[in-house]
């Protein structure tokens, strides 16, 4: 089987299997373009330590069958073995997001987007603001004038 | 002093800045000195900073340096990732005030099937939907609701009917306390309506149908489940009130699944007749009707059939009606008296009425007490599609008259297609 070289943004390079490396729809169509080459493939928007998850996350689920049906992918729960690759600090969840949505890897973005959403579930507005680093954009009339359209929602 | 503006600037600014110039560079922003000293905004901007600490230099003469934080996603991260946040009423309601940007992903999911269980939601839903102008109302997120639980009254329905102009669906289950004279006003301002279901309630009379039939062309699912006003008023008599709702219901050619559970039995022979008989449409609120072309088949899309405690029907009476709805392919029987589906008196053979049933996958018979598993067996045969068969309350149908399979159901309620395929494949009935 072949390989393929991944260069990160650090410079860093990665020798991996095509197979694991053609789980990114990024990466497939690029080796589809240039056809067998010898050069490393440069990620300019992914660092070492980022990438070197996303390839052993790859790696895992390089046998897994390509799942077309956006609803089914969006709505399975994460499995355990994700669960655990997860278990990360927060600002490397992020990166690795940011990386899945760069290198198109569709399932493991989801996997990423379900574990801040688990992140999110039964937080307050403010908690959340804090986990997402967002400013509170609304006026206090604003504020208000949601609080009391939605407050029929608010009791859990 | 400081004004509400003032702040709102700098919140646009600190916006603006962060989203332009995106996660590597670092962005600068000056307080301008007339707002730096009022108290209000000094609060504001400590709040900003509070949010920002970590990433937030304060330079001398004012400047602040921003350095975006790494955990700031794109929005459409950000709006994938909320989207797998689930349904949760209550998380949704803390989403939507994070900031302008969550609100406007969350607040259509919030709204689009709200769940209102308890007094306080009820009017809480229907007062802070009235106290919203139309054009920005959230009600016009609003595509299912379901109404349940004494709660609910005339009051709480009129108030929030005028906002929920997109409304698709709508179930309203017994013992609530509305009556006609809020849902009259149903069809009228929800236009858009394709499933209505309502379960033992006085709301609906027969002033309402002649609303949803002028009002509500799209409807496809009408479910009318022991309604007294319909047969108090109009059913019972028999006469061409009973025949107006006939052709009202028929004027809706979308209807793709018919329920007529629960309803008089006469009501269900006259919708199930065929064809439709013109010369009994005299009642007065049939004249706007009249005139309109009725469609060569009632229902040309019916794909779902439910007949239920009808004691007058049988085969001879359901074969025309399955015959010129050939699309159906779910049908449901329950408690119908001693002859449908039993096939005793071979009036009509079971090869007959399968052959009508060309697209039938799921068949559901229940307290239906002469059904015979012979007539089944053959039935199964003859429907190489079907593959759900649900039998309740079937006494003449036992386990052991299927021979090969009768493990595989030792209850004989559910069947699903591995049994229904091993009952054709030891079957003699071909």
């Amino acid at each position: 089987m072949s390989n393929v070289r991944l260069l990160s943004s650090d410079n860093e390079e990665f020798v991996v299997q095509k197979e694991v490396a053609e789980r990114s729809v990024l990466i497939k169509n690029m080796l589809e373009d240039v056809g067998e080459t010898d050069s490393a493939i440069p990620l300019p928007n992914v660092t070492a330590k980022v990438l070197k998850k996303v390839i052993e996350w790859c790696d895992h689920h390089s046998s897994d069958p390509v799942t077309t049906d956006e609803t089914e992918r969006r709505t399975t729960d994460i499995d355990e073995w994700d669960q655990k690759f997860m278990e990360v600090d927060q600002e490397t969840l992020f990166d690795i997001i940011l990386a899945a949505n760069y290198l198109d890897i569709k399932p493991l973005l989801d996997v990423g987007c379900k574990t801040v959403a688990n992140m999110i579930k039964g937080k307050t507005a403010e908690e959340i603001r804090k986990i997402f680093n967002i400013v509170n954009d609304f006026t206090p009339e604003e504020e208000a004038q949601i609080r009391k359209e939605n407050e029929w929602a608010e009791d859990r | 002093m400081a004004t509400e503006a003032d702040k709102k600037d700098i919140t646009e600014e600190l916006q603006t800045s962060l989203s332009n110039n995106g996660m590597e560079e670092q962005v600068h922003l000056r307080i301008r000195k007339r707002v730096g000293g009022a108290p209000q905004i000094n609060r504001y901007a400590h709040e900003i900073l509070d949010h920002e600490r970590s990433t937030v230099e304060l330079k001398p003469g004012g400047a602040i340096l921003i350095t975006p934080h790494p955990r700031d996603l794109p929005g459409e991260i950000v709006s994938l990732i909320l989207h797998h946040v689930g349904r949760y009423q209550p998380d949704l309601y803390s989403l939507s005030l994070v900031n302008k940007q969550f609100h406007a992903i969350i607040n259509p999911l919030l709204w689009e099937a709200p769940t209102l269980l308890f007094e306080k939601a009820v009017h809480r839903f229907a007062s802070g939907l009235a106290d919203t102008r139309h054009e920005t109302s959230p009600g016009r997120h609003v595509a299912k609701l379901i109404v349940i639980g004494e709660d609910w009254s005339d009051t709480d329905l009129s108030l929030l009917l005028p906002h929920v102009r997109h409304l698709k669906e709508l179930t309203i289950h017994a013992h609530t306390n509305i009556t006609e004279a809020s849902f009259i006003h149903l069809p009228r301002h929800c236009r858009e309506l394709t499933h209505v279901t309502i379960f033992e309630t006085n709301a609906i009379n027969e002033h309402t149908m002649v609303q949803l039939t002028q009002h509500c062309h799209h409807l496809q699912n009408l479910q009318l489940i022991l309604c007294p006003r319909l047969p108090d008023h109009t059913f019972v008599a028999l006469g061409n009130a009973v025949l107006w709702i006939i052709h009202a219901i028929r004027q809706w050619p979308r209807i793709k699944s018919l329920d007529v559970a629960d309803i008089p039995s006469a009501l269900v022979q006259e919708l199930l007749s065929l064809p439709t008989n013109n010369n009994h449409n005299s009642h007065p609120l049939l004249e706007q009707q009249q005139q309109q072309d009725q469609p060569p088949l009632p229902w040309p899309h019916l794909q779902s059939l439910s007949v239920g405690n009808c004691s007058d029907m049988d085969n001879t009476r359901l074969l025309p009606f399955l015959q010129a709805h050939p699309h159906v392919s779910e049908l449901r029987i329950q408690n119908c008296g001693i002859h449908l589906f039993t096939f005793d008196d071979e009036s009509v053979s079971v090869e007959t009425m399968a052959a009508a049933l060309p697209c039938l996958t799921s068949l559901r018979l229940s307290h239906n007490y002469n059904v015979t598993a012979s007539a089944l067996r053959r039935l199964v045969v003859c429907c190489p599609q079907l593959t759900a068969l649900t039998l309740y309350h079937c006494h003449r149908v036992t386990a052991a008259d299927f021979p090969g399979v009768q493990e595989e159901i030792p209850d004989l309620i559910e069947m699903k297609s591995d049994t229904l395929e091993r009952i054709r494949q030891t079957s003699d009935v071909r």
